[in-house]
Protein backbone atom coordinates (compact mmCIF):
# COMPACT_ATOMS: atom_id res chain seq x y z
CA UNK A 1 0.00 0.00 0.00
CA UNK A 2 1.09 3.68 -0.75
CA UNK A 3 2.15 5.84 1.62
CA UNK A 4 -0.04 7.39 3.64
CA UNK A 5 -0.73 11.53 2.93
CA UNK A 6 1.13 13.33 4.68
CA UNK A 7 0.94 17.25 6.03
CA UNK A 8 3.42 19.63 4.14
CA UNK A 9 4.94 21.95 6.44
CA UNK A 10 7.79 23.94 4.01
CA UNK A 11 6.74 23.75 0.90
CA UNK A 12 3.16 24.22 0.28
CA UNK A 13 3.64 21.74 -3.43
CA UNK A 14 5.39 19.36 -2.04
CA UNK A 15 2.50 16.67 -0.78
CA UNK A 16 2.52 13.13 -1.20
CA UNK A 17 -0.30 11.42 -2.48
CA UNK A 18 -2.31 7.79 -1.74
CA UNK A 19 -3.20 6.55 -5.17
CA UNK A 20 -6.64 4.78 -6.24
CA UNK A 21 -4.27 1.66 -6.04
CA UNK A 22 -3.36 2.18 -2.36
CA UNK A 23 -6.93 2.95 -1.74
CA UNK A 24 -8.03 -0.50 -2.82
CA UNK A 25 -5.04 -2.08 -0.67
CA UNK A 26 -7.48 -1.03 2.09
CA UNK A 27 -9.76 -3.46 1.12
CA UNK A 28 -7.20 -6.64 0.03
CA UNK A 29 -8.06 -5.51 -3.48
CA UNK A 30 -9.32 -3.49 -6.11
CA UNK A 31 -12.53 -2.39 -5.50
CA UNK A 32 -15.70 -2.65 -7.23
CA UNK A 33 -15.31 -0.13 -9.66
CA UNK A 34 -14.80 2.90 -6.89
CA UNK A 35 -15.62 6.90 -7.49
CA UNK A 36 -12.62 8.29 -6.10
CA UNK A 37 -12.79 11.67 -4.70
CA UNK A 38 -9.75 14.04 -3.77
CA UNK A 39 -10.31 15.85 -0.71
CA UNK A 40 -7.67 18.92 -0.96
CA UNK A 41 -6.92 21.30 2.42
CA UNK A 42 -4.65 24.30 1.58
CA UNK A 43 -3.72 26.84 4.65
CA UNK A 44 -0.84 28.56 5.69
CA UNK A 45 0.40 25.71 7.57
CA UNK A 46 0.52 23.86 3.53
CA UNK A 47 -1.70 21.38 1.92
CA UNK A 48 -3.22 18.17 3.13
CA UNK A 49 -4.64 15.55 0.34
CA UNK A 50 -6.90 12.93 1.36
CA UNK A 51 -8.38 10.30 -0.75
CA UNK A 52 -11.95 8.52 -0.71
CA UNK A 53 -13.31 5.98 -2.50
CA UNK A 54 -16.78 5.35 -2.81
CA UNK A 55 -17.98 2.07 -3.55
CA UNK A 56 -21.17 -0.15 -3.24
CA UNK A 57 -20.58 -1.47 0.38
CA UNK A 58 -18.44 1.34 1.81
CA UNK A 59 -16.24 4.82 1.84
CA UNK A 60 -12.89 4.22 2.05
CA UNK A 61 -10.37 7.10 3.69
CA UNK A 62 -6.99 7.52 2.94
CA UNK A 63 -5.76 10.68 4.87
CA UNK A 64 -3.28 12.02 7.25
CA UNK A 65 -4.47 9.58 9.86
CA UNK A 66 -4.48 6.92 8.15
CA UNK A 67 -6.73 4.35 6.69
CA UNK A 68 -10.46 3.79 7.64
CA UNK A 69 -13.56 2.33 6.41
CA UNK A 70 -17.10 4.35 7.06
CA UNK A 71 -20.63 2.30 6.10
CA UNK A 72 -21.50 3.23 2.38
CA UNK A 73 -24.11 5.94 2.90
CA UNK A 74 -21.46 8.09 4.97
CA UNK A 75 -19.84 10.26 2.53
CA UNK A 76 -21.73 13.31 3.47
CA UNK A 77 -20.37 12.67 6.85
CA UNK A 78 -16.86 12.05 6.09
CA UNK A 79 -16.88 15.45 3.94
CA UNK A 80 -18.47 17.16 6.62
CA UNK A 81 -16.26 16.89 9.09
CA UNK A 82 -13.02 17.37 6.10
CA UNK A 83 -14.86 20.36 5.79
CA UNK A 84 -14.83 21.42 9.66
CA UNK A 85 -18.62 21.61 9.96
CA UNK A 86 -19.73 23.21 13.19
CA UNK A 87 -22.18 25.50 14.82
CA UNK A 88 -20.86 29.18 13.88
CA UNK A 89 -22.08 32.66 14.27
CA UNK A 90 -23.57 33.71 11.07
CA UNK A 91 -21.67 36.56 9.68
CA UNK A 92 -24.10 39.55 7.81
CA UNK A 93 -22.82 40.71 4.22
CA UNK A 94 -22.88 40.71 0.92
CA UNK A 95 -20.88 39.07 -1.70
CA UNK A 96 -17.80 41.04 -2.20
CA UNK A 97 -15.28 41.09 -4.98
CA UNK A 98 -11.45 40.55 -4.01
CA UNK A 99 -8.49 40.31 -6.50
CA UNK A 100 -7.56 36.69 -7.34
CA UNK A 101 -3.96 37.06 -5.99
CA UNK A 102 -4.73 39.24 -3.05
CA UNK A 103 -7.09 36.40 -1.85
CA UNK A 104 -4.34 33.48 -2.67
CA UNK A 105 -2.34 35.59 -0.41
CA UNK A 106 -3.95 35.76 2.21
CA UNK A 107 -4.56 31.97 2.20
CA UNK A 108 -0.53 31.41 2.54
CA UNK A 109 0.05 34.33 4.74
CA UNK A 110 -2.54 34.93 7.45
CA UNK A 111 -0.68 38.72 8.02
CA UNK A 112 -1.96 39.46 4.31
CA UNK A 113 -4.27 42.38 5.13
CA UNK A 114 -7.40 42.90 4.02
CA UNK A 115 -8.66 45.07 1.05
CA UNK A 116 -8.64 48.59 1.95
CA UNK A 117 -12.45 48.43 0.92
CA UNK A 118 -13.74 45.15 2.69
CA UNK A 119 -16.80 45.61 4.53
CA UNK A 120 -16.64 44.77 8.38
CA UNK A 121 -18.16 41.22 7.94
CA UNK A 122 -15.36 40.59 5.64
CA UNK A 123 -12.66 42.50 7.92
CA UNK A 124 -13.71 39.79 10.79
CA UNK A 125 -13.59 36.46 8.48
CA UNK A 126 -10.02 38.25 7.36
CA UNK A 127 -8.67 37.91 10.75
CA UNK A 128 -9.81 34.12 11.49
CA UNK A 129 -7.68 31.04 10.35
CA UNK A 130 -8.47 30.03 7.54
CA UNK A 131 -8.26 26.67 5.20
CA UNK A 132 -9.64 26.46 1.81
CA UNK A 133 -11.34 23.04 1.17
CA UNK A 134 -12.30 21.60 -2.31
CA UNK A 135 -13.78 18.42 -3.03
CA UNK A 136 -12.76 17.20 -6.84
CA UNK A 137 -13.29 13.89 -8.86
CA UNK A 138 -10.45 12.25 -10.22
CA UNK A 139 -13.16 10.74 -12.75
CA UNK A 140 -14.16 14.09 -14.11
CA UNK A 141 -11.49 16.26 -13.17
CA UNK A 142 -14.00 18.48 -11.55
CA UNK A 143 -13.85 20.60 -8.79
CA UNK A 144 -17.34 19.81 -7.06
CA UNK A 145 -16.77 22.39 -3.88
CA UNK A 146 -14.61 24.97 -3.15
CA UNK A 147 -14.85 26.68 -0.03
CA UNK A 148 -13.01 28.55 2.91
CA UNK A 149 -13.33 27.08 6.61
CA UNK A 150 -12.97 30.37 8.18
CA UNK A 151 -13.14 28.64 11.84
CA UNK A 152 -14.95 31.18 13.94
CA UNK A 153 -16.06 33.20 11.41
CA UNK A 154 -17.89 30.35 9.48
CA UNK A 155 -17.99 28.66 6.14
CA UNK A 156 -16.96 30.85 2.81
CA UNK A 157 -17.94 30.40 -0.99
CA UNK A 158 -15.92 31.48 -3.15
CA UNK A 159 -16.57 31.87 -7.21
CA UNK A 160 -15.06 32.75 -9.84
CA UNK A 161 -16.33 36.59 -11.17
CA UNK A 162 -13.77 37.84 -13.86
CA UNK A 163 -10.34 36.86 -15.17
CA UNK A 164 -8.94 39.19 -12.49
CA UNK A 165 -11.53 38.72 -9.55
CA UNK A 166 -13.27 36.50 -7.35
CA UNK A 167 -16.61 37.19 -5.57
CA UNK A 168 -16.81 35.68 -1.99
CA UNK A 169 -19.45 35.66 0.58
CA UNK A 170 -20.77 33.97 3.81
CA UNK A 171 -22.61 30.51 3.16
CA UNK A 172 -24.35 29.22 6.47
CA UNK A 173 -23.07 25.90 7.67
CA UNK A 174 -26.87 24.37 7.06
CA UNK A 175 -26.55 25.12 3.21
CA UNK A 176 -23.10 23.44 2.94
CA UNK A 177 -23.95 20.67 4.34
CA UNK A 178 -26.99 20.41 2.17
CA UNK A 179 -24.21 21.02 -1.09
CA UNK A 180 -22.75 18.21 0.86
CA UNK A 181 -25.78 15.46 0.89
CA UNK A 182 -25.78 16.28 -3.29
CA UNK A 183 -22.22 14.80 -3.79
CA UNK A 184 -23.81 11.18 -3.81
CA UNK A 185 -25.88 12.12 -5.90
CA UNK A 186 -23.58 14.07 -8.08
CA UNK A 187 -21.04 10.97 -8.38
CA UNK A 188 -23.92 9.07 -9.69
CA UNK A 189 -24.29 10.97 -12.12
CA UNK A 190 -20.97 11.41 -12.89
CA UNK A 191 -20.58 8.22 -15.60
CA UNK A 192 -22.85 10.49 -17.52
CA UNK A 193 -22.78 14.11 -17.48
CA UNK A 194 -21.65 16.39 -14.65
CA UNK A 195 -22.99 20.30 -14.71
CA UNK A 196 -21.97 21.10 -11.42
CA UNK A 197 -21.08 25.26 -10.69
CA UNK A 198 -17.87 24.97 -9.80
CA UNK A 199 -14.40 25.86 -11.49
CA UNK A 200 -11.04 27.34 -10.14
CA UNK A 201 -11.03 30.66 -8.91
CA UNK B 1 -52.78 6.40 19.12
CA UNK B 2 -52.44 6.78 15.46
CA UNK B 3 -54.85 8.96 13.06
CA UNK B 4 -54.68 10.93 10.45
CA UNK B 5 -53.91 14.53 11.15
CA UNK B 6 -56.35 17.47 9.62
CA UNK B 7 -56.92 21.17 9.83
CA UNK B 8 -55.64 22.47 12.82
CA UNK B 9 -55.64 19.23 14.91
CA UNK B 10 -53.27 19.16 18.26
CA UNK B 11 -50.09 16.91 17.89
CA UNK B 12 -48.54 18.10 21.63
CA UNK B 13 -49.64 19.71 24.96
CA UNK B 14 -47.73 20.04 28.41
CA UNK B 15 -48.86 17.17 30.84
CA UNK B 16 -52.23 19.12 31.69
CA UNK B 17 -54.37 18.57 28.40
CA UNK B 18 -57.20 20.80 29.28
CA UNK B 19 -55.34 23.79 30.98
CA UNK B 20 -51.98 24.30 29.53
CA UNK B 21 -51.14 25.40 25.93
CA UNK B 22 -50.24 22.89 23.08
CA UNK B 23 -49.08 22.96 18.99
CA UNK B 24 -51.41 22.55 16.59
CA UNK B 25 -50.24 22.18 13.10
CA UNK B 26 -52.32 24.34 10.50
CA UNK B 27 -53.65 22.79 7.86
CA UNK B 28 -53.28 19.24 6.37
CA UNK B 29 -50.14 17.22 7.05
CA UNK B 30 -47.74 16.30 3.84
CA UNK B 31 -48.81 13.63 1.86
CA UNK B 32 -47.81 10.30 3.42
CA UNK B 33 -47.14 11.57 6.53
CA UNK B 34 -49.48 10.59 9.76
CA UNK B 35 -49.19 11.39 13.48
CA UNK B 36 -49.18 9.25 16.91
CA UNK B 37 -50.62 11.51 19.31
CA UNK B 38 -49.10 11.60 23.28
CA UNK B 39 -47.68 14.06 25.63
CA UNK B 40 -44.90 13.98 22.80
CA UNK B 41 -46.23 14.04 19.68
CA UNK B 42 -44.89 11.71 16.89
CA UNK B 43 -45.21 12.11 12.92
CA UNK B 44 -44.23 9.87 10.89
CA UNK B 45 -43.02 10.56 7.59
CA UNK B 46 -43.31 8.62 3.92
CA UNK B 47 -41.00 5.25 3.45
CA UNK B 48 -38.36 5.43 1.20
CA UNK B 49 -36.97 2.07 -0.04
CA UNK B 50 -36.55 -0.54 2.48
CA UNK B 51 -35.91 2.02 5.31
CA UNK B 52 -37.91 3.08 8.48
CA UNK B 53 -40.11 6.10 8.13
CA UNK B 54 -38.53 9.39 8.90
CA UNK B 55 -39.78 10.49 12.92
CA UNK B 56 -40.98 13.80 13.92
CA UNK B 57 -41.12 14.26 17.41
CA UNK B 58 -42.92 17.67 18.96
CA UNK B 59 -42.93 18.96 22.02
CA UNK B 60 -43.88 21.84 24.24
CA UNK B 61 -42.58 22.72 27.59
CA UNK B 62 -42.04 25.98 30.02
CA UNK B 63 -39.07 27.97 29.25
CA UNK B 64 -37.14 30.91 30.99
CA UNK B 65 -33.76 30.89 29.63
CA UNK B 66 -34.28 31.79 26.32
CA UNK B 67 -33.52 31.08 22.98
CA UNK B 68 -29.64 31.61 23.17
CA UNK B 69 -29.04 29.44 26.56
CA UNK B 70 -31.88 27.11 24.92
CA UNK B 71 -29.78 26.20 22.04
CA UNK B 72 -26.58 26.40 23.85
CA UNK B 73 -28.17 23.51 26.44
CA UNK B 74 -29.80 21.19 23.44
CA UNK B 75 -26.17 21.14 21.17
CA UNK B 76 -24.18 20.57 24.27
CA UNK B 77 -26.83 17.49 25.27
CA UNK B 78 -26.39 16.30 21.20
CA UNK B 79 -22.69 16.13 21.88
CA UNK B 80 -23.07 14.63 24.92
CA UNK B 81 -25.13 12.07 24.16
CA UNK B 82 -22.90 11.06 21.33
CA UNK B 83 -19.57 12.61 21.15
CA UNK B 84 -19.06 10.83 17.63
CA UNK B 85 -22.18 13.16 16.17
CA UNK B 86 -21.29 15.75 13.62
CA UNK B 87 -22.81 18.86 14.46
CA UNK B 88 -23.07 20.08 11.03
CA UNK B 89 -24.61 23.84 12.00
CA UNK B 90 -26.87 26.07 13.85
CA UNK B 91 -28.52 27.98 11.60
CA UNK B 92 -31.45 30.95 12.21
CA UNK B 93 -34.80 29.20 10.95
CA UNK B 94 -37.72 32.71 10.97
CA UNK B 95 -40.97 30.86 11.97
CA UNK B 96 -44.19 33.40 10.97
CA UNK B 97 -45.48 32.86 14.73
CA UNK B 98 -42.42 32.16 17.05
CA UNK B 99 -40.28 34.57 15.42
CA UNK B 100 -36.66 33.63 15.37
CA UNK B 101 -35.28 30.28 15.85
CA UNK B 102 -32.73 27.59 15.32
CA UNK B 103 -32.56 24.60 13.01
CA UNK B 104 -29.27 22.36 14.55
CA UNK B 105 -28.77 19.79 12.02
CA UNK B 106 -26.23 16.68 12.92
CA UNK B 107 -25.17 13.49 11.55
CA UNK B 108 -23.84 10.18 12.99
CA UNK B 109 -23.22 6.42 12.17
CA UNK B 110 -25.02 3.61 14.18
CA UNK B 111 -23.98 0.31 12.99
CA UNK B 112 -24.07 0.09 9.00
CA UNK B 113 -26.19 2.91 8.56
CA UNK B 114 -25.60 6.96 8.97
CA UNK B 115 -28.45 8.81 10.76
CA UNK B 116 -29.83 12.79 10.76
CA UNK B 117 -30.60 13.96 13.91
CA UNK B 118 -32.07 17.77 13.72
CA UNK B 119 -33.85 19.86 15.85
CA UNK B 120 -35.87 23.05 15.05
CA UNK B 121 -36.13 25.20 18.57
CA UNK B 122 -37.88 28.29 19.27
CA UNK B 123 -39.33 29.99 22.48
CA UNK B 124 -42.22 32.05 22.12
CA UNK B 125 -44.34 33.49 25.13
CA UNK B 126 -42.43 31.49 28.19
CA UNK B 127 -42.69 28.75 26.18
CA UNK B 128 -40.03 26.06 24.62
CA UNK B 129 -41.40 24.53 21.24
CA UNK B 130 -39.42 21.82 19.99
CA UNK B 131 -39.34 19.69 16.54
CA UNK B 132 -36.41 16.93 16.72
CA UNK B 133 -36.40 15.03 13.10
CA UNK B 134 -34.91 11.16 13.23
CA UNK B 135 -34.47 9.46 9.35
CA UNK B 136 -31.40 7.75 7.59
CA UNK B 137 -29.20 10.29 6.31
CA UNK B 138 -30.05 9.48 2.81
CA UNK B 139 -33.31 9.76 3.03
CA UNK B 140 -33.19 13.60 4.70
CA UNK B 141 -33.29 15.72 1.34
CA UNK B 142 -36.23 13.93 0.36
CA UNK B 143 -38.48 14.83 3.28
CA UNK B 144 -36.61 18.42 3.97
CA UNK B 145 -39.45 20.40 2.39
CA UNK B 146 -42.51 18.43 4.21
CA UNK B 147 -40.58 18.83 7.56
CA UNK B 148 -39.95 22.29 6.62
CA UNK B 149 -43.76 22.59 6.17
CA UNK B 150 -45.15 21.22 8.70
CA UNK B 151 -43.04 23.09 11.31
CA UNK B 152 -43.92 26.08 9.42
CA UNK B 153 -46.96 25.71 9.86
CA UNK B 154 -47.00 24.96 13.89
CA UNK B 155 -48.82 27.20 15.95
CA UNK B 156 -49.75 27.33 20.05
CA UNK B 157 -53.31 26.22 21.01
CA UNK B 158 -53.94 27.85 24.17
CA UNK B 159 -55.32 25.61 27.11
CA UNK B 160 -58.74 25.92 27.80
CA UNK B 161 -58.40 27.22 31.22
CA UNK B 162 -55.65 29.27 30.71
Amino acid sequence: MSAVTGRATADPNATTETTAEGIAGVTGGPAADPQVLTLVERSAAGVVRTRVAVTAGAVLVEGPDGPRTEPADALPLVLGRFAGLRPSPILDGDETLVDRAVLEARLNDPATPAPADAPEWLRRAWAAPWRRWTVETDAADLRLLDHIDAAEAGQLVVRPHDATRVAIQTRPEGLVWGELQTVPALLAAARGEIDPDASEW
Amino acid sequence: MSQHVSAATSVARLPHPSTEPGLVVLGDLPQGWTAQIDRVAVLLGPRRGDGPRPELRLSVSRDAAGLDAATQALIGRLVTERPDRLVAGCDIWPHVRFGEGRYVQTAHVEGPETLAHDVYLFTHEGLRIQVEVDCRLVDLLHIEEQVASIVGRLAVETGAGA
